[in-house]
């Protein structure tokens, strides 16, 4: 059997735990509280007023007037999401992290038995509630797809267990968007063949879903049926890509600033490819305008990298590819073409690479950011950060290797 | 309201097996009585964790962290009602 553990807007709830001030009101967490950002998450309250995530904060202030924006604080989350799936571990050794805020758990069959399903899932939400005070919805049938859409409609606080025997009556009814894995533009595709409801895909042959869309088609066809995968992934991926991306805090069309994101972005990719020990030849460069059109330019090199340097240095080539008229809002970074081993490069540069070794080595102690490229600084000068920041110069390296370095000298940028 | 602080704060507290009891903080000539913690986490400053607390007096929430390497307590901002 399977549960699907999702908590209940997470990111608000975890912001109206730790201020009581904010309980029982509206509030929307983003990563800037700037009108033009996006809702990240929204407390019950706001969703009452047809608030959803992904939305402006224009778009749910009209919604919702008196809504209270608060600054999502990621590392809050992660800690939170941590000290959860440690809550999950306890119950069973097979615990599947499916994002920061939802997770499946396999089961053994001895436990199916309704009223013992119904006990155990009690125990999980009242165990997590011990921890952290969150509520959460728990689904629970015997595959993936079942569990998650049961917790779905359970929320929230609630739980669903939904048998093997009643799958079938269970998804007759239920609208085809509400399936994990169809999305809007999948929905209107199939409400536009006559398929509102999971039930009406009976009627339909798996060879005309195959035929009109391809393999997703297939997918489609047997998520309304309500199957799924009955096993948990412990261990995750092969990652195909490593990416960041950044919102910047004013649209801009100042190259410096640019430049000083794009740096950042390939310093962070750079610095994860390494600590996971992957290289890869493909770099791609995805720019959102203030208008929200987008834009994304990638090229193929033909050896595999994963240091800053060169991750920059393809990525600004690339943005130099785009002539920029408009303002830009965001900008990612991403490598792919992702190998754990790569060709040796006959014209490597060996000092760079015991320069990158010990940069890591550094932040790995002390934290992120506390040795960084100087081009970075341009960008918290533009935008002072309200703490202080550790700011190292490359030149202390060597101050740091041969022990003269007497310690961070900590400056307000 | 958020009023970003950022100053170090001295705190009482009681420290027991595996908890944390805060009692007061001393911030800027003032004592201000701690009704209870109203949420905690870590995070980690490379190897080194920093242990964070949310706390409530009867008119606003601390956010407060304490930095175990510097042994200092820090207060990072005051959320208050309104």
């Amino acid at each position: 059997m399977i549960i699907h553990v999702d908590m209940d807007a997470f990111f608000a709830s975890v912001e109206q735990t730790f201020n009581p001030f904010l309980r029982g009101k509206p509030v929307f967490v983003s990563g800037n509280t700037a009108r033009d950002s996006v809702i990240a998450a929204c407390s019950y309250e706001a969703k009452k007023y047809g608030v959803k995530s992904g939305m402006s904060i224009v778009e749910g202030l009209n919604m919702c007037p008196g809504a209270i924006i608060v600054r999502g604080n990621p590392e809050k989350y992660i800690d939170t999401s941590q000290r959860i799936f440690n809550v999950l571990k306890t119950f069973t050794e097979k615990v599947e992290l499916y994002s920061i805020d939802e997770g499946f758990l396999e089961i053994n069959p001895e436990n199916m038995r309704h009223e013992n399903l119904m006990r155990l899932g009690l125990s999980i939400k009242n165990a997590i509630n011990k921890e952290t005070s969150l509520t959460c919805s728990i689904g629970i049938s015997c595959n993936k797809t079942v569990a998650k859409i049961a917790s779905d409609l359970c929320k929230p606080d609630g739980i669903m267990i939904v048998n093997e025997s009643e799958i079938r009556e269970f998804m007759k009814t239920l609208p085809v968007e509400k399936v994990p894995g169809i999305g809007p533009k999948m929905a209107e595709q199939l409400n536009l063949m006559g398929i509102e409801f999971c039930g009406q895909i009976e009627k339909i042959p798996l060879s005309l879903l195959k035929k009109k869309f391809g393999v997703r088609g297939e997918q489609v066809w047997y998520l309304c049926h309500g199957m799924g995968e009955t096993k948990v992934r412990i261990q995750s991926p092969e990652p195909k890509s490593f990416g960041h991306s950044y919102t910047l805090r004013n649209d801009t069309d100042d190259i410096n600033i640019i430049l000083s994101v794009l740096c950042r972005l390939s310093h962070q990719v750079g610095m994860r490819m390494r600590q996971e020990s992957y290289y890869g030849n493909v770099v791609t460069v995805a720019v959102r305008y203030s208008d929200f059109t987008a834009c994304s330019k990638r090229k193929t090199y033909p050896f595999w990298f994963n240091d800053d340097q060169t991750i920059f240095r393809y990525a600004s080539s690339l943005i130099f590819t785009e002539s920029i008229m408009k303002k830009i809002r965001l900008l990612g970074v991403s490598v792919s073409g992702i190998h754990k081993r790569y060709q040796m490069n006959l014209f490597r540069d060996e000092k760079r690479e015991r320069m990158l070794k010990a940069m890591d080595a550094i932040n790995e102690k002390y934290g992120n950011d506390t040795v960084f490229p100087c081009m970075m600084l341009y960008e918290q000068i533009a935008y002072p950060p309200v703490t202080k920041t550790h700011a190292f110069m490359f030149s202390d390296l060597k101050k740091i290797s041969s022990g003269q370095f007497t310690g961070a000298q900590e400056k307000q940028v | 309201m958020i009023t970003d602080v950022n100053e170090p704060i001295k705190v009482k507290l009681i420290v027991g097996k595996g908890t944390v009891k805060i009692i007061s903080l001393f911030w800027n000539s003032r004592i201000i009585p701690v009704e209870n913690i109203t949420y905690q986490w870590m995070t980690k400053n490379g190897i080194y964790p920093v242990f964070h607390f949310a706390v409530s007096s009867n008119d606003a929430i601390w956010e407060i962290h304490f930095d175990p390497v510097k042994l200092q307590w820090k207060l990072d901002r005051i959320h208050m009602d309104g």
